[in-house]
């Protein structure tokens, strides 16, 4: 396995993009249940499109370099675009490969994601 | 030098997994977690190897030759397992663990018929295997169940537990012997005595004790021990449940099937005498040899060396641990071997992968001992152990690697 924890990856962990709440935003919350870590997404959606979004949550590294990255790829995309994403779009977005056990950190976002179609 | 320190000297001989583990990674295996899982020594599976490749039969069913030695290698097993413990082989039940054991007990000791509803006194310091049982099985069982308090540190005070003793009236007292968190050794005699004193008896997790440091059920008046094989060398899936003789008999068992009986009619079913009752159906013979040969192998270097060697490590080990910036070490000063730690700027988790990058074995999270962690740490933990094939060269490699994990991080 290629090294995970990449510059870039420790930055985004350390210092990370659209960390905190947005008022108003509908709010998305999922659970790791291997280590019980929890992230939040705020997702402020308007005219079919995420207008803002930004996340919460004490988790590891790769999980808050995964919702750092994603949070930032989200903003203005359409729906359509944002309901495509596969677990593999995260891994690219990333740029790292990981073991089966830390698959479950890097896609915390992307489950939030999902929740938030399932329930809206 | 004896010659038994000087086994010890060389004790990473007796495990190959050391040299295929550096010939597979081109790393050398620098394994901290025992308190998890202990690694198994060559003769223990050589052991194992033998029963399926020599003698392959099952036990007690047959006259034939093969079955003869199985049987005659599980009783050996069954005696050198009971000497670990300072018990008699009649007091020594078979079960897959040290889970599956704390499940048997609760079961055991709520199926006697006396229409009695139990007291049953715990505390947050044990480990999920007890606790979880504990709390799922309450409703269904219909005992009581309450939990003596810990101090700010973990540490239970002696008046304290006294006096709740004295107050709940419990029958039976859960506690443990080895915290697999703090690494904490307890005084389970005085413990066991003032359960005693207000007629209570002592169930004690010996999962992280037995094979570790000198666990006497007699001297300590320990009346159910449990633990599981593979924390002390021996295979997985294997686990033993102590219970004082005079009590066992007064026991039924709750589990039921084949080889467990003397005779069965439609009106009912006479058991066998002594253990034989609570372990039906055919066992885990593999493993039961498998845990034998671990503990003649203990036996053999003597627990006073692996005890002296684990204290030698523990205290280099805290000393240069101590030296990280930005660490705080969690390990209790009467210690099994094992020290958790943690990072106030660094997920644990982040930890634990890092470290197994550069082939360091170690845990991380709550411990299966969540409230405990919770409630007294108030953080999740990576946590090393240490055993007999600790060096002082794997601490050297760990306290490099997490020098190196907080500069990342800063």
């Amino acid at each position: 396995m290629d090294e995970v924890y990449k510059a870039h990856i420790i930055e985004h962990s350390m210092r990370p993009q659209n960390k905190g709440v947005i008022p108003d935003a509908v709010l998305c919350s999922v659970h790791n249940a291997t280590c019980g870590d929890s992230l939040s997404l705020y997702i402020l959606e308007n005219e079919s499109r995420i207008e803002r979004v930004s996340f919460t949550g004490e988790c590891c590294a790769l999980a808050t370099a995964s919702a750092s990255l994603f949070t930032e790829f989200l903003q203005g995309k359409s729906i359509a675009e944002v309901q495509a994403i596969l677990p593999k779009d995260i891994y690219d977005m990333l740029g790292i490969t990981v073991s089966p056990q830390r698959a479950a950190c890097v896609l915390l976002p992307l489950s939030a994601l999902q929740q938030y179609f399932k329930l809206h | 030098m004896t010659q038994k320190e000087k086994r010890l000297e060389n004790i990473r001989e007796d495990f190959v997994i050391y040299t295929k583990y550096i010939q597979k990674t081109g790393m050398d295996l620098v394994y901290l977690d025992s308190a998890s899982s202990s690694l198994t020594p060559n003769l223990v599976v050589e052991k194992m190897n033998e029963y399926y490749t020599e003698y392959r039969s099952n036990i007690e069913r047959s006259n034939f030759g093969l079955s003869q030695r199985a049987k005659t290698e599980c009783d050996r097993a069954r005696v050198q397992i009971a000497r670990l413990i300072g018990a008699t082989p009649e007091e020594i039940i078979y079960t897959s663990g040290a889970t599956d054991a704390a499940n048997k007990i609760v079961d055991m000791i709520c199926n006697t018929g006396s229409g009695k509803t139990l007291r049953i006194l715990t505390s947050i310091l044990e480990h999920h295997s007890i606790l979880v049982t504990l709390l799922e099985k309450k409703q269904q069982l219909q005992y009581e169940l309450d939990f003596f308090d810990i101090d700010s540190g973990g540490d239970i005070v002696l008046e304290q537990f006294k006096k709740k003793i004295e107050e709940y009236k419990p029958d039976y007292v859960c506690m443990q012997y080895a915290s697999n968190v703090t690494g904490a050794i307890y005084d389970i005699n005085t413990y066991a005595d003032i359960a005693h004193t207000q007629g209570a008896k002592l169930i004690c997790d010996g999962s992280q004790a037995v094979g570790h440091v000198s666990v006497d059920v007699k001297s300590s008046n320990i009346d159910v021990l449990f633990f599981s094989g593979h924390k002390m060398l021996g295979p997985t899936g294997i686990g033993v449940l102590y219970i004082e003789q005079r009590m066992l008999e007064t026991l039924k068992p709750t589990v039921f099937g084949g080889n467990a009986v003397v005779s069965v009619s439609k009106g009912g079913v006479i058991f066998q005498e002594g253990v034989k009752r609570f372990e039906p159906g055919t066992q885990h013979i593999s493993g039961i040899i498998g845990l034998g040969a671990a503990a003649e192998y203990i036996l053999d270097i003597g627990i006073e060396q692996i005890v002296k060697h684990t204290q030698t490590i523990h205290t280099y080990a805290m000393s240069q641990l101590s030296s990280i910036s930005r660490i705080s070490l969690v390990s209790a000063p009467n210690n099994c071997g094992i020290i958790s730690f943690y990072f106030q700027h660094i997920h644990t988790h982040d930890v634990e992968a890092l470290l197994s990058e550069r082939g360091i074995a170690v845990r991380s999270g709550y411990h299966c001992a969540e409230r405990l962690v919770t409630e007294v740490i108030g953080k999740p933990l990576t946590r090393i152990s240490i055993y007999v094939y600790t060096t002082q060269r794997d601490i050297d490699a760990l306290v490099t690697e997490l020098k190196r994990i907080s500069a990342l991080f800063n």
